[in-house]
């Protein structure tokens, strides 16, 4: 159920959406400020409507980037928006409110979705950008797909398997976190529920030789993007030793990115890949396919 | 033991040449007062006899042994120096700090031995500093600092002390102290080759005096022959007065040259 | 008299080793995991693959190992810094040793030389270090007041520190603020057998040179001209405490970070005990600088840091206000 915040957000858009895009045949054009605001963009509006993305709409990090190559590219950040006057700018965890209204008062509409804390928020958001945007029957369409295969994934058979994740520095995720999410979504047990970590922590390698995992989840080590820490604990020989002959799975950081957008998109790929591990305990019905998606 | 010969003495810092051509010799029981006014190079002379600076020119000899070719350790066995104004970097007891006197006789392992702390002991006693072994260096009056460091170049039992004015800034009392205590050191074999200020000492308590103008030696030889009217005139730009008193003679400076 | 307090110098010392090797058991014990006196036993002394041993002998030994090696060279450094440059605030940290040392680490590491070979992080290590003492010794030279050391040192400590955030930001992989922090004010963890084996012996090395300055140090008492008086190569003893500096302490830093203040803090602590003597400091500074390290390290590993706590952070919370409360006590002499 969408709170009451949600609802005012959602609205906002509505009327922006009617306030800007009058004639149906004539949507808005769009800009996106950073890498997490491109996706919305990206996934409803029309090439030919996008006058600019963020540098990094090409970059690992983003789900979408196959869609944003040959797409122009904002370097110049407020300054360069301000001269490109696009109708629309989508802004994620870049700008700031009091940019928002100068941006107004040469008709430029910013639009920050809400911070999504949940999955049915993160769908709300796609929601309200696609109608902003003029998509409205193209955004219902998304969150319907998603939501059928969210449901398809709660109902998949639960895998048996601890699973811990990790980044290059040496950082895990507990309770709470979008990763968690993510990797409950996927039908695993996150081996952060046993050691009792909350949030983001570092890896607790002598907790881990107590348990030690089954399956390593690990995002953002794309090869030449990345730098292991001096004081990972992924750099430790006892670590080494542990995930030695434990199967791990690299997923994509596109997927990891932007607060849990793309958590059933995540889920889908560990669960595919478990099963390409061979590591299912049992068969599990296929879900159903995907609209086509930015990997 | 031998006498410790200065030959040929030059000491060049930078473009200055401080010291030109000096030699003299201080045989063991003698005192050898150097005196000249300030800038003639006495404090630099004391240096390079104790290698602190290089000499550019020149040969010191004690006896037939080149003091040059002696490892750092043997030379301190033999020189032994007072320096003027000697700072004392940490708080240690007056023992511990006479102690370090016996470090040329130690290796770099050894602490010091029930001998060394005899040897300590006595120059303590010899300097009128005994009642103060257990005090700190740093709490010392000035008098009773000078006659420390003093006992602190005693324990090193070299057969040659060098002092640069020990008696600077000290009161009468303790000037004729350390004076008495340099005479003593004399007494018992030792050559003390002193830089003075005070011409009455020079005159009361030197065997010889060496006197340097110009970075050269002006005047060498007994206090009678070198303290004459005309050298003080010339070197200190001094007339003095002179009397007598008990049988010794003390001399003055008394006016300005040319008055 | 002077017999008793040799006796005292001995008895410090062995209590001093007695104290190290107590905290070094201790420190076995604590960590993320609880292990009760069975499974400690069982994980020193039992097959080497259970879950207690790898705990015990792979995770956190090389972490009390190193924490010993690293107190030692800073503790001994320290006293031997001060000694040599009469100045109780003298330590690698204060006069930018440290912060050299990790400039050399850095340049390794993050320009590829280490992927050459890992011996660069060390050496580089060291050559930073050697540097900086160095440039000090031409300053210092001639008992150079208190100022003059401490500007010097903030100078070089700041740019070594802004060519540390230079480096980082360039290099192709982005690399964590947080990273560049553990440089700066050092950290044990995830330290392995590896790096005991790298650093180590040049660790050694640093203390085998520096062995035997006391006697030099404590003539130094009384300055340059008396000491060179007593027979005291003056040159060979700095070449010997730089040296053994560059190389200890660099080679600590290269696996660390620069740790600070403990060079600073326990030859003072050392005075309280023992008195001024400086010969008398450098034995049981490296003893007490072992223990003051795994002390820290103990407090990092303890829950209540939720494993956020870094060794720098509670080294600095600890040293700094001992660097001010020196500073306070020695002002009249600063002028």
């Amino acid at each position: 159920m969408p709170s009451g915040l949600q609802f005012k957000h959602w609205f906002k858009a509505a009327f922006l959406a009617a306030a800007i895009g009058a004639p149906a045949s004539a949507a808005p054009t769009v800009a996106g400020l950073d890498f997490c605001a491109d996706q919305y963009v990206l996934a409803f509006a029309d090439r030919a409507d996008i006058v600019a993305l963020s540098p990094d709409a090409t970059s690992p990090n983003s789900f979408y980037r196959t869609r944003a190559g040959g797409l122009p590219v904002v370097r110049g950040g407020a300054e360069e928006i301000l001269m490109l006057r696009p109708d629309v700018l989508v802004r994620s965890w870049s700008g700031s409110v009091s940019m928002d209204a100068r941006f107004d008062r040469v008709g430029i509409t910013a639009y920050q979705p809400p911070y999504a804390f949940n999955f049915e928020a993160n769908l709300k958001n796609f929601g309200s950008v696609a109608t902003l945007l003029g998509y409205e029957a193209e955004g219902k369409a998304l969150m319907a797909n998603y939501m059928a295969r969210y449901r398809a994934l709660k109902a998949a058979a639960p895998i048996s398997l601890k699973a811990v994740y990790m980044t290059p520095s040496g950082y895990t995720a507990g309770r709470g976190s979008s990763v968690d999410d993510i990797i409950r979504l996927a039908g695993l047990e996150p081996i952060a529920e046993d050691l009792g970590l909350n949030g983001w922590g570092p890896l607790p390698l002598e907790q881990l030789v107590m348990t030690p995992p089954d399956v390593v989840i690990g995002s953002f080590f794309e090869d030449g993007a990345v730098h292991v820490s001096n004081w990972s604990s992924g750099r430790h020989t006892v670590f080494r030793d542990l995930v030695k002959d434990v199967p791990s799975i690299m997923v994509p950081s596109g997927l990891m990115s932007c607060g849990g957008a793309f958590t059933v998109d995540a889920a889908e790929y560990i669960r595919a890949e478990i099963k390409r591990l061979g590591l299912m305990p049992q068969a599990v019905a296929s879900a159903p396919k995907s609209l086509e998606g930015g990997r | 033991m031998n006498g410790l010969h200065i030959s040929g003495l030059s000491v060049t810092l930078g473009d200055k040449a401080i010291l030109r051509d000096v030699s003299f010799t201080v045989e063991p029981g003698q005192v050898v007062g150097l005196i000249g006014a300030n800038g003639a190079g006495k404090s630099t002379a004391l240096k390079a006899v104790l290698g602190i600076v290089e000499p550019t020119a020149g040969n010191i000899r004690i006896g037939e042994q080149d003091v040059a070719a002696l490892s750092p350790r043997e030379r301190a066995k033999k020189l032994s120096y007072v320096p003027q104004g000697a700072p004392v970097h940490w708080p240690l007891t007056v023992e511990r700090l006479v102690g370090l006197g016996r470090t040329p006789h130690l290796t770099p392992w050894q602490d010091i031995s029930a001998a060394d702390e005899a040897i300590v002991q006595r120059v303590l006693i010899e300097t009128d500093s005994w009642h103060l072994r257990d005090r700190l260096a740093t709490t010392l009056s000035g008098g009773e600092r000078s006659r420390v460091l003093l006992a602190r170049t005693m324990a090193v039992g070299a057969p040659f002390m060098l002092a640069d004015e020990p008696t600077a800034s000290l009161d009468p009392l303790h000037q004729l102290q350390v004076m008495d205590i340099m005479r003593g050191q004399a007494s018992c074999g030792a050559g003390v080759l002193l830089v003075l200020h005070d011409l009455s000492f020079a005159l009361r308590y030197c065997d010889r005096l060496v006197l340097l103008h110009g970075g050269g030696v002006l005047a060498s030889g007994t206090p009678a022959d070198v303290l004459t009217d005309a050298h003080l005139e010339t070197a200190f730009g001094v007339k003095v007065a002179r009397w007598s008193d008990g049988g010794e003679q003390f001399l003055a400076p008394h006016a300005a040259k040319g008055v | 008299m002077i017999r008793k307090l040799q006796q005292n110098g001995w008895l410090l010392n062995a209590s001093l080793l007695g104290a190290l090797l107590l905290v070094a058991l201790m420190s076995g014990m604590f960590g993320q995991v609880d292990l009760d006196m069975g499974q400690m036993a069982a994980a020193v002394f039992g097959p080497a693959d259970s879950p207690e041993a790898i705990i015990v002998r792979e995770l956190r030994l090389p972490r009390v190992l190193l924490a010993i090696l690293a107190g030692a060279s800073l503790g001994y450094s320290g006293a031997a810094l001060q000694g040599l440059l009469r100045n109780p605030l003298a330590d690698p940290g204060v006069i930018g040793v440290s912060a050299s040392a990790s400039l050399g680490a850095v340049i390794a590491i993050y320009m590829g030389l280490a992927a050459l070979s890992p011996v660069a992080i060390p050496v580089l290590a060291m050559a930073g270090a050697f540097a900086s003492t160095a440039i000090l010794m031409l300053l210092a030279s001639r008992d150079a007041s208190v100022l003059t050391l401490i500007l010097a040192g903030i100078g070089i400590s700041s740019l070594a520190t802004a060519a540390i955030a230079l480096v980082m930001n360039f290099t192709s992989n982005p690399v964590t603020v947080q990273e560049m922090v553990m440089w700066m004010l050092g950290s044990l963890e995830n330290r392995t057998f590896d790096d005991l084996t790298l650093a180590g012996p040049f660790i050694v090395a640093g203390w085998l040179v520096m062995m035997g300055v006391g006697q030099g140090l404590n003539a130094l008492s009384l300055g340059e001209d008396a000491a060179h008086t007593l027979g005291i190569d003056l040159k060979r003893l700095r070449w010997r405490v730089v040296l053994g500096t560059a190389l200890s302490v660099g080679a600590t830093v290269s696996v660390c970070g620069a740790v600070g203040f403990v060079g600073l803090v326990v030859p003072h602590m050392v005075r309280a005990m023992i008195g001024y003597e400086p010969r008398r400091l450098l034995l049981p500074s490296a003893f007490l600088g072992a223990i003051l390290m795994m002390l820290a390290d103990i407090l990092t590993r303890l829950p209540i840091g939720h494993g956020q706590l870094r060794l720098g952070v509670v080294m600095a919370i600890i040293g700094a206000p001992v660097f001010l409360y020196i500073v306070f006590k020695t002002r009249e002499s600063m002028r």
